[in-house]
């Protein structure tokens, strides 16, 4: 996974959820982040989507609750 | 530009111009909005009550109406509890003043028999779960009319994500096609005697996206919202539009721009010659505009010039060229001189009497835009992009002209079902080519060609191929040299009931023998030429007619026409036959050019012409 990417997720997550980029850490999990509740977990699902024009299997969909897991799916999907 | 500690914050619509159309930018926007909703007004409150799930829309709405200049403060009832939320007088719904409640039930829904059963429905049956779908908004609306002065907006029945019989709906004796159609037709019916009620053109949202990227199958089936992300946008964006339109008065006077505007070029420098106006691109752009701009003064929009121009020279353009769709008498206050734009709009406000809120103003140039911003913020200032290709497109998008009643969408509805019902008509009547060419109503105009006509003369010289009888590629100097020697030149345009097929013919027609002007015993059809748009339209009948006729007045007693056979030119090959020509006596047959003899007698000069359309003879 390239820095371009990781800076993408970032700013991506710090959009939806309304942090600074510096907040966002290779191991942030939504547990840490008030601002990341249901309706936010899919405002996010659906932005990482459009940003890296992928479509998120149904399956993982509520299994997405932290960097690391959204990176390792990300990578799952060919985003490099 | 920011002192230390109290830097100025960027004005809001600056923030919004960042707008990517991204989930992303939409969730980040809305709080920037939210945070900044003081700036915007009073919030209104916007009721959305649907068989779906609707929270998700929250940020798009937010953005939305915020671009519309307005602050919305949505309230989303509890999923599928329409009744309930509507019925509960002390609910949450009726909790705080509703500026707005919008209804949007589904077939999807409420009726799935309607959707994924349709197959298996008799018509019958399929017509009696419709009436029950309508009648169930129905009477939700009127509950909500009995117990707010909220306008309400409802939901039409977007096109379905999938037909149930495939291919075969169009064949149906029901298709499902038509039964959105019906529904929505029903409808407007049923809602159209209920005040402040109004219909939403979701159905208008998903064919502008397609139903493709319209529906999200997986966030359906995740969380109960049938849009894709992109489709929430849209029907977010034309949401907010038409509750703007529903408490803000539209514009009434489109002041429009000249040079670059209504036409491409500088008239000033180019000249009537010089400017893109026409048939051919990027003519062809500025009269597709002028086309748009004519469908409002149809509505009922007045029109208005502000222009940095020499008032002589746009009057003797209005004259004289024959690319332009608006006439002179199409502008109802014209500031044409040098004067600044903002001193424009306001002498027209004051012609009109109208206030500078009326006006809206639609300007090519940044610096002229920029200028009458600052100076008259009354003034809606239309963002205009750069290619001419989407001046239309930024007209509409625009939204200060619209108007959102349901009597007035009836008003067009009926007309554009009396215009199908007539075109069915045609199809049905139609039962030889004459009658069928009667029936096209067919306007037929010439006229001496010109500087404003010499551009597209000489392209359809240098483009024609089928109907050409000489195939001669003139160019714009030569063309003015055979004028100057006494040449008749001339064009044609074509106008039928479905449209105006533009400037589509040209005759060439010289003194013979050369240099016998002013008192030539004859006249030689150097070109003769019709573009393929007419072909079979027996047009050409009409344009010979007037060379013959000005032959005539010339004193020649002769025409000559000339063929010259090429790989493509076959169908003008029986034309001087067809219209009474006699080969030339003595011509070895294949002779190349074969030359053709008319008499121009008294008779034949005056002949009427054909009794398939109207010509009229401009110059």
């Amino acid at each position: 996974m390239t820095d371009d990417v990781n800076t993408r997720i970032q700013r991506t997550l710090a959009k939806v959820l309304d942090l600074p980029v510096s907040q966002i850490r290779p191991d942030t999990h939504q547990k840490s982040v008030p601002t990341w509740d249901s309706l936010h977990h899919v405002h996010l699902l659906t932005a990482l989507e459009a940003e890296f024009t992928v479509s998120i299997d149904p399956e993982d969909w509520l299994e997405l609750t932290s960097v690391p897991a959204i990176v390792a799916c990300l990578a799952r999907l060919g985003v490099r | 530009m920011s002192t230390a500690g109290t830097p100025t914050p960027p004005p809001l619509a600056e923030l919004l111009a960042e707008l990517d159309g991204a989930p992303a930018s939409y969730v980040r926007l809305a709080r920037v909005v939210e945070d900044r909703r003081a700036e915007l007004g009073a919030p209104r409150r916007i009721a959305i009550l649907a068989s779906f799930t609707t929270e998700l829309l929250a940020p798009y709405l937010v953005v939305e109406a915020a671009r519309r200049r307005f602050a919305a403060a949505p309230y989303f009832a509890p999923f599928g509890q329409i009744e309930q939320a509507i019925l509960d007088d002390t609910g949450p719904l009726y909790a705080e003043p509703l500026a707005l409640c919008v209804i949007a039930i589904r077939l999807e829904d409420t009726a799935p028999a309607l959707v994924d059963g349709f197959v298996g429905l008799s018509a019958d049956a399929a017509r009696r779960l419709l009436t029950d779908h309508v009648a169930r908004i129905e009477s939700c609306v009127r509950a909500v009319r009995q117990r707010s002065a909220a306008r309400v907006l409802v939901w039409n029945q977007p096109p379905p994500r999938r037909l149930a019989a495939g291919l075969a709906d169009p064949g149906l004796p029901l298709a499902q096609a038509e039964l959105v159609a019906a529904c929505n037709r029903q409808l407007a019916d049923q809602l159209a005697a209920i005040p402040d009620v109004y219909l939403f053109d979701a159905h208008r949202v998903a064919t502008e996206l397609g139903t493709a990227a319209f529906y999200d199958p997986k966030l359906a089936l995740l969380t109960r919202m049938p849009f894709s992300p992109r489709a929430q946008a849209a029907l977010s964006a034309q949401l907010a539009r038409q509750a703007a339109a529903l408490w803000r008065a539209p514009c009434k006077v489109l002041v429009l721009d000249l040079d670059n505007t209504l036409w491409g070029g500088v008239l000033g420098e180019d000249g009537i010659a010089g400017i893109a106006l026409g048939d051919e691109y990027p003519g062809s752009a500025f009269t597709a505009f002028q086309r748009v701009i004519a469908s409002y003064r149809d509505r009922g929009v007045l029109l208005a010039i502000a222009s940095k121009n020499n008032e002589a020279d746009v009057v003797e353009l209005f004259a004289q060229h024959t690319g332009l769709v608006l006439r002179w008498g199409d502008f109802v206050a014209r500031q044409i001189h040098w004067n600044d734009k903002a001193t424009s709009l306001r002498a027209i406000a004051a012609e009109l009497n109208l206030g500078l809120d009326a006006l809206a103003l639609f300007d090519d140039s940044p610096v002229e835009r920029a200028w009458v911003r600052r100076e008259l913020p009354e003034v809606t200032v239309i963002d205009v992009p750069a290619s001419p290709l989407g001046y239309g497109d930024a007209l509409d998008a625009s939204g200060a002209f619209d108007l959102v009643t349901i009597t007035r969408e009836d008003r067009e509805r009926t007309r554009l079902y009396q215009s199908d019902q007539a075109r069915q008509r045609l199809a049905d009547a139609t039962g030889s080519v004459d009658d069928f060419l009667r029936a096209l109503a067919m306007k037929i105009s010439i006229g001496a060609v010109g500087p404003d006509t010499l551009p597209r003369v000489v392209q359809l010289l240098a483009k024609t191929n089928q109907f050409n009888t000489t195939t001669r590629r003139h160019g714009q100097a030569e063309l003015e040299a055979m004028i100057a020697a006494g040449a008749i030149a001339l064009w044609m345009r074509v106008e039928d009931r479905f449209g105006d097929n533009g400037l589509v013919g040209v005759a060439l027609a010289v003194p013979e023998p050369a240099g016998a002007a002013p008192a030539a015993p004859a006249f030689r059809i150097d070109a003769f030429l019709m573009s393929c748009r007419v072909l079979g339209r027996r047009a050409e009948h009409a344009l010979l007619g007037a060379v013959a006729r000005r032959a005539h007045a010339a004193g020649a007693r002769t025409l000559i026409g000339e063929f010259i056979p090429s790989k493509k030119n076959a169908p003008a090959a029986g034309f001087y036959r067809e219209e009474g020509f006699t080969p030339q006596a003595g011509a070895e047959p294949g002779a190349h050019p074969a030359r053709w003899h008319l008499a121009l007698s008294d008779r034949a000069a005056s002949a009427p012409l054909s009794d398939l359309f109207e010509v009229l003879e401009v110059s």
